[in-house]
């Protein structure tokens, strides 16, 4: 059979395609635009950073995202690793890359300012590497972690604040198809088609012109997940932070104390 | 007769669609190559336009070693002389090797003179100067990560030249490999450094 053999041929070629890239085990996105994983943040003082955070890219569609670490992963480089989680978390919107990482190690006294491209104009290298001098590591130096790092927060805000313009909302992703898929109300009308394609050869179709299997979808539907918007699509308004798909090309400054 | 003539004809539809497909491909990661390589060569000539105003604030600092100076200078002018296609990424494994060779000197000589600046603590401490490091490290940092996208943009590429269907065509269609940045000699393991405070410095 000549069909068979194609289509055999087909699936044989389509299969050719992907190749298998093992991930690296990076930590995944933090949640808050201010996450404290060596415990040096008072939590008063944490809540009022990332209240601050969110302000700031509702205005400026800025994301500033800070990670204080204990220390590096085995063998890892500050550069190599900021890189790493920067392009892993995508800071910044996808349009303009306009994110700034800056992650702390306590114990490695290590410290990267890292800027995505879009902010590379505002804050140049030189910038960066003065607010870890003269702003960070000082407070550093005395153990006062919140301190330094929230006057760093500010340092980056001041130099970043008039680069783009905010639109009053936070960047959610943009929805794949995947992800509409496995939203309740993809998922919805994805059980309610397969159930109209079975039944159109079946032809039993129950009161009302709608199918047993149908209506008790839709009571399904109706039933469990009556606030699907609020689950989905990952922006919202709960003051957390999520990648808008901003990536960067290396820019920014490192120091130590 | 009738049967033979639509398998014929089917199956060459099938490989025009598969040569079709595979050459669009092919544009578009040979495209995504000359671009990750353009990013390459934007943050080079980043770091080029560094020197000028870096040798002009080393020579400001009192008795600075001249040969320092003289040996970035002379680095840079030997990258202007390598022949490089700056929009296109090079086909010949050896042209780029050149030119990662010149650039690589480069690096190193700037990397020694930021060394012996440390010799010079007004030259330190100047705002400037510190200034300039900073951009020359986050110049250096800009480069390893445009090579690291470049080679993972060539490498998607020849990955693509050698599955399948691509690879009955990709030949017939003029598509090449492309050669990848090396990872320069000892780069690839971190050097071991030991302190030995109790005898001589130990160095492995």
């Amino acid at each position: 059979m000549p069909r068979r053999l194609v289509l055999a041929l087909l699936l044989v070629l389509g299969s050719c395609g992907g190749v298998a890239v093992a991930a690296e085990a990076l930590p995944p996105a933090p949640t808050q635009y201010v996450t404290d994983e060596a415990g040096v943040i008072s939590a008063g003082l944490l809540a009022q950073l990332n209240q601050r955070l969110a302000v700031f890219e509702k205005q400026t569609s800025n994301q500033i995202v800070v990670v204080v670490y204990p220390k590096l992963p085995e063998g890892a480089a500050l550069e190599d690793y900021a890189q790493s989680l920067y392009q892993a978390w995508k800071i910044g919107t996808k349009k303009n890359s306009n994110g700034v990482l800056m992650l702390v190690f306590v114990q490695d006294r290590k410290v990267r300012i890292q800027t995505g491209y879009g902010l590379e104009g505002a804050l140049p290298d030189a910038l960066c590497s003065r607010i870890i001098r003269e702003t960070m590591v000082p407070a550093f130096r005395t153990g006062n972690y919140g301190a330094g790092i929230a006057s760093g927060i500010t340092a980056v805000m001041q130099a970043t604040k008039g680069e783009y313009k905010g639109t009053g909302q936070k960047s959610t992703k943009p929805m794949t198809l995947l992800d509409f898929l496995f939203s309740p109300l993809g998922f919805f009308l994805l059980v309610l088609l397969v159930l109209i394609i079975s039944n159109r050869g079946r032809r039993d179709v129950g009161p009302g012109g709608i199918s047993p299997g149908a209506a008790a979808a839709t009571g399904f539907f109706l039933g469990s997940s009556g606030g699907w918007g609020s689950g989905s699509g990952g922006g919202g308004d709960s003051g957390g932070f999520s990648g808008g798909g901003g990536d960067s090309g290396g820019g920014g400054s490192s120091g130590g104390w | 007769m009738n049967k033979t003539l639509l398998i014929v004809l089917g199956v060459l539809v099938l490989i025009i669609l598969a040569a079709v497909g595979s050459y669009n491909g092919l544009i578009g990661s040979s495209q995504a190559v000359d671009k990750s390589w353009a990013d390459v060569q934007n943050v080079y000539q980043r770091r080029a336009d560094l020197i000028p105003n870096l040798v002009q604030t080393v020579q400001g600092a009192a008795n600075f070693e001249k040969s320092t100076i003289v040996q970035v200078t002379d680095a840079r002018a030997s990258v202007g002389r390598v022949n490089i296609n700056q929009n296109q990424a090079p086909a010949d494994a050896a042209q780029l090797a050149e030119y990662q060779k010149a650039q690589g000197q480069l690096g190193n000589a700037l990397s020694r003179l930021l060394v012996v600046a440390e010799n010079y603590p007004n030259l330190k401490a100047s705002e400037n100067f510190r200034d300039l490091q900073a951009q020359l490290e986050g110049t250096e940092n800009r480069i390893t990560v445009a090579r690291k996208n470049f080679n993972d943009a060539v490498q998607a590429y020849n990955v693509k030249i050698k599955s399948l269907p691509t690879v009955f065509f990709a030949g017939f269609l003029g598509f090449q490999p492309k050669p990848y940045f090396q990872a320069a000699a000892g780069a690839e393991t971190a050097p071991a450094v030991k302190f030995d405070f109790n005898g001589t410095p130990a160095a492995k």
